[in-house]
């Protein structure tokens, strides 16, 4: 499939902004991978239309692609992902989801529906850290999540969960 | 009225109207808006401490975090994950191979024995978190513990108690064989014993299909029955009555449809079957004679049975139509053993091709005091006969070790919590020179209970061609004699001393290697034995907390509770006062309580139930 180094696609994002990426790039996307691969053979020359994420999403998101763009490629195995139990993250993709609450659910939407295994779980293991050490309410502040419980089933729910709490 | 509850509620449960209900969100609530699948993927990252907490932040999220898979994940990593880790087999395999059976992976990974778990015969899906939380009880101790009030006042002969499936069945020689219901406490059934004489021994067989239990019993006179439990029913009958004979009394039997395997005090060991398929076989000789011959190893001398015993089978056919509706079994085999000391642990396990009985006894070594021994007889299903016969014995602990080691160097690894007397600990430095409180034999484990507060771990190896026990190891950590202990084929195992108030939960598997590398490594394996044990927390407060719903009704006070008839009382522990009292004769569990029988001053016996659901 390696034809040559500087082959190029073009994207097009939701807001119409097509935006060329390196083949290669592109590809750290399985959805884009396994068009490009169906399509092998045919000459692409139009866009690919990228309809649920927005020209800035999307630019983020070839970012990461761009500098991961050498890593190695993880089996498709869908299930056998790496939901190892650390929430270590490297520096770079720390830095990288330094963003705003709104950006950040869009590249974690993004990826998932891209199929960018390795940067869904950067995004999800980065709200993990955020939920993680916080107590509920704190939880709740953090994201606007809408507190639906009464006090007495709050209370309930904390003495289901007692036997986890001396360890 | 009704349409409309109904209405509602397929609306809250509906997946559809979750996801519609997503647009209902503040719009600044992004977490709240993302699909159920994205939101499990981020809790799978959370600890559990954290994944708890997040249950109470909303109704989305208390449902959410109760996904099954999500704890199916955090049970793999704290419990089958570190087990995989310490059989050597799966460490050893090829670096890739490696990684991935040890990433969790919900399709592939290595789920050892909890595979039962994941292709669970009844179809029925594993509760997930519920399985995390027994687990997570029974790994620090922690239970609810209650009473069943089996007997009020003194009686000579002492009870035998098995559990299985969810069932306590006890005999003795007043009450009879009852059956009582773990989770109601209540009595299931009984079935008087009169015409009998005491009974010594049981055993239970479990089917596969848990649609009946086979009791077997042994009595004092050397005669012994079989007893049949309907589980749906719940009826009690009687499958077949064998007369006494001379040998007297039985000290130990096993069941394992339709194999019982029994030994008199007198260590004559017998096998029968109830399967007459078999009918290739004429009569008994054949398999007597060929008993005889592969019995010939020097510690065991076969004997020529008696005429009593001989006879024995068809006395039983004539017999055996006014005493139960099942035929009389045909005796397989008899022989006669000089050296199995008491105490005794019969099991016989079934394969496709051989029947293997094993007898796990004790056995005294002059100078050092007593081993642990193990034979086994095997036989070939179709035709009955006894293929081979192997003995085993461990090698006593300490016994070439002039020089300490760090293995038996350490025995106040419990700490100060177990002051030894001096001269004690010298002799379990050497090896046990009491012989054994209790055997319990699950292949491969054969677990030891000493009155020196120690227990003896002896991992069997039986192949085609080979049978060997691995020396002795030995547990600290109780504080008194160890009078019972109960061990499963996992290497779970439960222990109990006779005084005071102490029940301990050890997780034995895979300590092998470690303890048998521990002559190299000094500090290490103290660590880890520390570690393979844990103590029930009894006067735990949960106890009291846990007052949701599933509580069972509760009374104060044994003493409180007078009444002579033998219809169950459940009484909350009330203190530690009657624990340095009461004597615990026998403890049994299963995946989710441990039952120890006890018996107070008065001599009144109940059976403590500690529940780790």
């Amino acid at each position: 499939m390696s034809e040559g180094p500087a082959q190029t696609i073009v994207l097009q994002s939701n807001d119409n902004v097509a935006i060329t990426v390196e083949r290669k790039v592109a590809e750290r996307s399985m959805l884009i991978k396994n068009m490009l691969e169906d399509l092998a053979g045919s000459e692409l020359d139009s866009a690919i239309p990228i309809p649920n994420v927005n020209e800035s999403v999307l630019k983020k998101v070839i970012e990461w692609c761009e500098h991961h763009k050498n890593d190695p490629q993880t089996a498709a195995d869908d299930d056998s992902d790496s939901r190892k139990k650390t929430t270590d993250i490297e520096e770079w993709d720390q830095k990288f989801m330094q963003v705003d609450q709104e950006m950040l659910f869009e590249i974690i939407l993004a990826s998932n529906y891209l199929d960018i295994k390795p940067l869904l779980d950067v995004g999800c293991k980065t709200v993990a850290n955020m939920i993680k050490g916080k107590s509920p309410e704190e939880i709740r502040k953090t994201f606007n999540i809408t507190n639906d419980f009464t006090p007495e089933e709050e209370e309930q729910i904390r003495r289901e969960n007692e036997w986890a709490e001396d360890r | 009225m009704v349409t409309k509850r109904r209405r509602s509620n397929t609306n809250t449960e509906d997946v559809t109207t979750i996801a519609k209900r997503a647009r209902i969100y503040p719009p600044n609530d992004y977490l709240s808006a993302l699909s159920s699948e994205l939101l499990i993927r981020i809790l799978h990252h959370l600890p559990i401490e954290s994944l708890l907490l997040c249950q109470t932040i909303s109704h989305r999220f208390y449902s959410l975090t109760s996904d099954s898979q999500i704890w199916k994940s955090l049970y793999y990593s704290r419990f089958v994950l570190p087990r995989a880790l310490r059989i050597p087999g799966i460490k050893s395999a090829p670096t890739a191979e490696y990684d991935d059976a040890l990433r969790f992976s919900s399709r592939r990974s290595k789920w050892l024995d909890d595979n039962t778990l994941i292709n669970r015969k009844d179809g029925e899906r594993t509760d997930w978190k519920k399985q995390y939380k027994l687990r997570h009880n029974w790994s620090i101790g922690a239970c609810e513990v209650q009473e069943i009030r089996v007997r009020d006042r003194r009686k000579e002969a002492g009870m035998l108690v098995k559990l299985a499936e969810g069932f306590v069945i006890t005999a003795d020689g007043e009450d009879g064989l009852r059956v009582w219901n773990l989770k109601t406490k209540e009595l299931v059934t009984f079935c008087g014993l009169e015409g009998h004489s005491l009974p010594s021994c049981i055993a239970v067989d479990e089917d596969d299909d848990h649609q009946q239990l086979g009791v077997a019993i042994g009595f004092e006179d050397g005669s012994w029955g079989t007893w049949q439990l309907d589980i749906a029913s719940s009826a009690i009958m009687k499958r077949y009555y064998h007369p006494k004979s001379s040998n007297g009394l039985l000290s130990a039997i096993a069941y394992a449809s339709p194999y019982i395997l029994t030994i008199t005090d007198s260590q004559i060991l017998s096998l029968y079957t109830f399967d007459r398929d078999t009918t290739r076989v004429k009569e008994e000789p054949a398999s007597d004679s060929s008993a005889a011959t592969s019995f010939g190893i020097h510690d065991l001398s076969s004997l020529d049975e008696s005429p009593e015993v001989a006879t024995l089978p068809s006395v039983g056919v004539n017999e055996a139509a006014e005493q139960g509706d099942e035929p009389a079994p045909r005796l397989l085999a008899s022989l006669k053993s000089h050296t199995c000391w008491p105490p005794v642990s019969l099991s016989i396990r079934l394969t496709p091709s051989t029947i293997i009985g094993s007898i796990a006894y004790s056995l005294p070594t002059y100078f050092s005091g007593y081993t642990v021994g193990l034979q086994e007889l095997h036989l070939s299903p179709s035709t009955g006969l006894m293929t081979s016969s192997r003995l085993t014995s461990a090698l006593p602990q300490g016994f070439s070790s002039i020089l300490p080691t760090p293995l038996i160097s350490s025995p106040t690894s419990s700490g100060a919590s177990s002051p030894l007397p001096p001269r004690q600990s010298r002799a379990s430095v050497g090896s046990t020179v009491t012989p054994s409180t209790s055997l319990s034999y699950a292949h491969p484990y054969i677990l030891a209970t000493h009155p020196d507060n120690t227990l003896s771990l002896y991992l069997c190896t039986s192949t085609s061609s080979d049978l060997s026990l691995s020396e002795g190891t030995k547990l600290w950590g109780h504080t008194s004699s160890v009078s019972s202990a109960e061990i499963t084929s996992r290497g779970k195992a439960v222990s109990v001393s006779t005084r005071g108030n102490e029940l301990r939960v050890w997780s034995l598997e895979g300590g092998f290697s470690s303890s048998t590398r521990s002559r190299k490594d000094s500090r290490l394996p103290r660590d880890q034995r520390r570690d393979r044990s844990v103590q029930i927390r009894q006067n735990l407060s949960p106890v009291v907390k846990s007052s949701s719903a599933h509580e069972f009704p509760k009374r104060k006070g044994s003493q409180e509770v007078v009444d002579a008839d033998p219809s169950m009382n459940i009484i909350s522990r009330s203190g530690l006062d009657e624990e340095f009292t009461a004597r615990k004769h026998w403890v049994g569990f299963d995946d989710e309580v441990v039952i120890v029988l006890k018996e107070d001053e008065s001599g009144s016996q109940a059976l403590v139930v500690y529940d780790f659901t």
